[in-house]
């Protein structure tokens, strides 16, 4: 099954910035990674794909499902973090998790026990009573992705998840990732660099200037040098057009 | 439990934790109680500066005066409180940012605008049962007995306002929605508040949906009932436009 399907997307706002003719796919059991420089396009992108914008060309499927029409039937299948965490600040860690646990339709009798899993897999145990707002940029970080992936869903579409994360909050969030894709989710990740995510990824993408431009070999050596050669040879590309 | 009640449950336990609707009703309320009987009191005296200022209705003695002052108060001030609700409850989400959080949810984004919508006409008939039980222990304090049944439904009437108040305050949500933001909704709530008393003192106020609310508590008989009914449609019709917005909300500004 298809994660995620993208054909011909596209979405251009006034002044010609936004995304033009992606096309992507993410299969389930795949971990894909989506590169580019800020404001390459990647959360525009995103958003997208998860039904925030409405395409102005080109068609999407996420989970199977045109993101613009489906109601409820996202909830229990994707599971999503872009910017903003699904965390009230008057909430506790652990209320904001049994919320966000009802809202991706886990059933009232099963929430105490993902909320639970999903506390300890991340490591916010300890944290589990302190309201959203009292806790570190790190640990928010952490609480919005729990929430995005405590009901196991098929679809998990992540921007920047690693932002604000300690060294071992990454390392948890890979393990969590690598753990989900393996079980047959489809996982998407953006990141402006070539973080400790991206560098697991079984396929790196790279966009610029709202265009996918190419790929990358994970497994690579000196990946980075590779991508600044996609970026900036497209860069030429673009001026020489312009010029 | 249906998607329905999963919003309206979840929208209830955010507000409670938040204390923002709490502290809307209790003030709200403290507010309009502290001045209508502190004007009782001082009417009491019989400074005929404040007896003019109350007006006829106003200076009469006993339940009839202490109630006609409270209408008199009331109704711009629920609407305000309603006003911060309103805008609160949606604003909120714009301001944290939370509102990206809402998409690929089990229960649609127009479901939760519903149920927000229905959480501020609830806690606002709250608000309402406060303040007449506010004033009934206040005119029992000042010593006027127990009111008659005449005064017994002006003080019903009170409690109904708040509720009536926010059914037909609901273009201050869709207003929070379209701007994005609490400010965008409290502007529109003072604009609505000022316009209602403006056509009000013009004598043409009987059909301006913000108006009749305080008209018919005012005094049911001077309102025609289709004013009365077409208010409540024009705010749950409003109260609709805005699930569809949030239905069809991009993140696009």
């Amino acid at each position: 099954m298809t994660g995620i399907e993208a054909a011909r997307l596209g979405r251009t706002f006034a002044g010609g910035a936004g995304v033009h003719d992606i096309d992507m796919r993410v299969d389930a059991g795949s971990l894909h990674a989506l590169i580019g420089l800020n404001g390459a396009g990647k959360s525009t992108l995103m958003r997208l794909l998860l039904g925030m914008l409405a395409p102005q060309r080109g068609s999407v499927r996420i989970a199977g499902h045109d993101p613009r029409r489906a109601e409820a039937e996202l909830g229990p299948l994707v599971g999503h973090l872009i910017e903003y965490p699904l965390a009230y600040g008057e909430l506790t860690a652990r209320a904001n998790l049994e919320l966000g646990a009802r809202l991706h339709g886990v059933p009232a009798a099963e929430v105490r026990t993902t909320v639970a899993r999903v506390l300890d897999e991340l490591d916010l145990e300890r944290f589990s009573d302190v309201r959203a707002r009292r806790l570190s940029l790190g640990n928010r970080q952490r609480l919005g992705l729990a929430s995005a992936l405590q009901h196991d869903p098929r679809v998990i579409v992540l921007d920047e998840p690693s932002n604000a994360l300690d060294p071992a909050g990454v390392v948890l969030l890979r393990e969590a990732l690598v753990r989900r894709a393996r079980d047959g989710a489809a996982v998407l990740v953006s990141s402006h660099h070539l973080d400790e995510v991206a560098r697991i990824a079984d396929v790196i993408t790279v966009i610029n200037g709202g265009r996918i431009i190419g790929s990358l070999e994970p497994r690579q050596s000196e990946l980075e040098h590779a991508f600044f050669e996609l970026v900036h040879a497209d860069d030429r590309a673009r001026a020489e057009v312009a010029a | 439990m249906s998607r329905w009640l999963l919003a309206l449950r979840i929208e209830t336990a955010k507000a409670l934790a938040s204390r923002v609707v709490f502290a809307t009703a209790v003030l709200t309320v403290a507010g309009i109680a502290a001045i209508v009987i502190s004007f009782r009191a001082v009417a009491a005296s019989g400074d005929p500066q404040v007896l003019a200022k109350l007006g006829e209705a106003g200076a009469a003695p006993g339940w009839p005066g202490m109630l006609a002052t409270a209408m008199q108060v009331a109704a711009p001030a629920f609407l305000l409180g309603i006003t911060v609700l309103h805008a609160w409850l949606v604003g909120r989400e714009f301001a944290d940012g939370t509102v990206v959080a809402l998409y690929g949810l089990s229960v649609g984004r127009g479901q939760v605008a519903v149920a927000k919508f229905v959480l501020a006409v609830g806690a606002s008939a709250v608000m309402g049962v406060m303040l007449a039980v506010a004033l009934l222990a206040g005119g029992l304090l000042l010593g006027y007995g127990a009111p008659s049944g005449a005064d017994a439904a002006v003080l019903g009437r009170i409690a109904v306002l708040a509720p009536f108040s926010a059914l037909v305050a609901s273009p201050v949500a869709l207003a929070a929605t379209l701007g994005r933001g609490m400010l965008a909704g409290i502007a529109t709530g003072f604009v609505l508040l000022a316009s209602a008393q403006v056509l009000v003192v013009l004598g043409v106020g009987g059909w301006f949906p913000l108006a009749v609310p305080a008209l018919w508590a005012l005094s049911p008989d001077a309102v025609a009932l289709p004013a009365v009914a077409l208010a409540l449609a024009i705010g749950v019709a409003v109260s609709a436009i805005t699930a569809v917005a949030w239905r069809r909300l991009q993140l696009n500004r």
